[in-house]
């Protein structure tokens, strides 16, 4: 298939992937829905000029593949393993972008369906007060789509020392003397562990913050990949490499290490870490596919993004506030607080003067 | 019969003062005339017995010297300070000495107040407001004191009544009654004229003439906790908003079975000790509210002994 040099694909809103709607005769996000002509597009220091596109110095390339349905082209960019055919909506999936080195050794497959995915979003407004009305609307609910993060999983064993200083106080009384008697000490605590499965997300189109968020995954029903499971979703393969993404699960883990040898300085007061000397090692990792019900919601021209853990359910995304409501609460709040303060030092004093 | 005539005179004379100001007569309390109170309290057996201990006499007197402690001259004088003091306050005021072998300081206090309860004192007044000085002259224990009831407990707090006290403590003490009462009444005189004591402004009486705190709302103290109590909640409802967090662990991904502390040690590096004294307050505190006598009604004030 003909590599063709295209234009910087990177939506102005969210920073996912545009493609080319011919139908539209626009570029389309295929994460929040935004759409752009090209003069549109020139306006944003990511799109290129009609000069840039000349030179072709944009580093994303995408492909073209053929529908085994209907025959009708279809464009990806290089990180997309699945999409749909725009015009038979069949599922293609890319092949070849999941073999060889880009071949994941593990997936879990999806356990919630849509229609779970599209509940929980919808369960989002219960319990928030400051939900504004049409957040859970119906314009919103259809965007909801079922996407293969790619994710890298390590084995780490951490090992080394840390120093704490802290200190002991002993208070006792004679007479009308309180005496205290403060002692100072240096602990050390050398020690080492293991961490299995460590995930970190390995595409820099998805957040971090919310890949965490919607840990963790049961690894008891990760099993062997198979290109079968990609069938009706998207899937993404890794454009952050396992070098790149480990730091994130070191820090992690040397974070934990740290604070369980910090623990075991039980009995002593004020403590805090003078030195750490704490080094990870990589046992292992594999390159997984792990599912996850994403959408992204346009609330007063800023982009929300949801996600629901595909296996266990876990739904989570910052909801936006509606300032009025808040102001609105606030005041009423206030208000009745004030006059049950007053009502009850009344009640009080009237007690009191009865006693 | 000229010398008749100028004795049946002085003797005329003499009794006439001693009807205007006199201070040693007393009047029965009996049933009829309610035992000689006209005042609003209910006459119960606990009432009647203080009553009955109490000296029955002419409210119009003002002046009691049971003791027998100034000169005629004295209580003239001091009659004619107690008018203009009455006529500037509208209280009444009242000078009782008298010898009452006491154990405790609330015994004089209980003595004055009942002496001005049970008697007709204040009747024109609300509250039965005015004033009563109390001299003792107890020889093991000499003591005086200035009580206050009704409206006059809103002029004169513990802290006026000290500096009155302590104004007087010299003379009475060297029997020096005059002076020390001429400047009592000129100095509450001049407290009265400069309007109700500012220490018990949020203090008001109630339908028995006790001291008792007024209901002041606490405004800055509710809209403060509102305020508080309101950001509390806006931040915990709004923190529900906001579930996305970035993970800084991976406990969950520990093998607990496998961490191992293989070194622990603890250097102690050095020690000070400090102390302090816990010191013990003598101070009195002072108790704004007022008491209640037996009649149920309340006045406020204290003495010395001295």
């Amino acid at each position: 298939m003909a590599r063709k040099k295209a234009l910087d694909n990177k939506c102005p809103n969210c920073g996912g992937i545009v493609l080319f709607q011919p139908s539209l005769k626009k570029f389309k996000c295929k994460y929040c829905d935004g759409e752009f002509s090209l003069e549109e597009f020139s306006k944003y220091t990511n799109a290129s000029s009609v000069k840039n596109n000349n030179k072709e110095m944009d580093e994303t390339s995408y492909d073209t593949y053929t529908c085994s349905d209907c025959g009708a082209e279809i464009v990806a960019d290089s990180e997309t393993a699945a999409t749909f055919c725009l015009y038979c909506g069949n599922t293609a999936i890319l092949k070849n972008k999941l073999s060889g080195r880009f071949a994941p050794d593990y997936i879990i497959p999806f356990k919630k369906e849509k229609k779970e995915a599209i509940e929980a979003f919808k369960a989002l407004s219960k319990g928030r007060l400051f939900v504004p009305k049409d957040f859970s609307n119906e314009s919103n609910i259809e965007k909801i789509r079922g996407i293969y993060i790619p994710f890298w999983l390590y084995d780490v064993f951490v090992n080394g020392s840390i120093e704490v200083d802290a200190n002991r106080v002993n208070t006792w009384r004679v007479g009308d003397t309180v005496y205290t008697k403060t002692s100072y000490y240096k602990l050390y605590r050398t020690g080492n562990m293991h961490f299995f499965k460590v995930p970190v997300d390995g595409s820099t189109h998805f957040d971090n913050a919310i890949m965490n968020t919607i840990e963790p995954f049961s690894y008891e029903e990760l099993i062997p990949y198979n290109h079968g499971y990609l069938a009706g979703f998207f899937a993404e393969k890794y454009d952050v490499n396992e070098q790149d993404a480990f730091p994130d699960a070191k820090t992690r883990c040397l974070e934990t290490a740290k604070d369980i040898l910090y623990n075991d300085c039980v009995g002593f007061q004020a403590k805090t870490v003078a030195k750490n000397n704490l080094q990870t090692k990589v046992e292992s990792n594999k390159y997984v596919l792990l599912p996850v019900w994403m959408v992204n919601v346009k609330y007063k021209d800023k982009l929300y993004l949801f996600a629901m853990n595909g296996q266990t359910g876990e739904f989570i995304g910052d909801i936006p506030l509606d300032k009025k409501k808040v102001v609105f609460y606030a005041i009423l709040l206030f208000l009745v607080l004030f006059f049950v303060i007053i009502l009850i030092s009344f009640v009080l004093y009237w007690i009191g003067r009865a006693s | 019969m000229r010398k008749k005539y100028l004795f049946i005179s002085f003797l005329f004379f003499f009794i006439f003062l001693d009807i205007t100001y006199a201070s040693t007569h007393q009047m029965n309390r009996t049933e009829e005339n309610n035992y000689g109170v006209n005042k609003k309290w209910d006459m119960n057996e606990e009432r009647i017995r203080y009553a009955l201990k109490t000296p029955y006499v002419d409210a119009r007197e003002k002046i009691y010297d049971f003791s027998n402690i100034l000169t005629n001259e004295e209580e003239e004088e001091l009659y004619h300070l107690i008018l203009a003091y009455e006529e500037l306050t509208g209280f009444s005021l009242v000078f009782l000495s008298d010898n009452i072998s006491y154990s405790s300081d609330k015994k004089n206090e209980d003595y004055a107040a009942d002496f001005y309860d049970y008697n007709d004192f204040g009747l024109e007044n609300s509250y039965y407001s005015g004033v009563i000085i109390f001299r003792n002259t107890y020889k093991a224990d000499p003591y005086y004191g200035v009580y206050y009831f009704g409206e006059a407990q809103l002029y004169y707090s513990e802290e006026r009544n000290n500096i009155l006290l302590d104004s007087i403590y010299n003379d009475f003490r060297s029997a020096n009654y005059m002076e020390g009462l001429e400047r009592l009444i000129k100095d509450m005189s001049n407290y009265y004229k400069e309007g109700k004591d500012p220490y018990i402004k949020h203090y008001t009486l109630d339908e028995n003439g006790v001291l008792i705190k007024k209901y002041v709302p606490p405004f800055l103290l509710a809209t403060l906790l509102s305020i508080i109590l309101t950001v509390i909640f806006l931040g915990i409802t709004i923190s529900k908003n906001k579930m996305v967090k970035k993970a800084v662990v991976a406990t969950q991904y520990l093998n607990k079975e496998s961490v191992s502390i293989t070194e622990k040690k603890n250097q102690f590096l050095h020690s000070h000790v400090t102390h302090y004294t816990i010191s013990t307050s003598s101070g009195s505190s002072f108790s704004r509210g007022g008491h209640s006598g037996s009649s149920g009604g309340g006045h406020s004030g204290g003495g010395r002994h001295g």
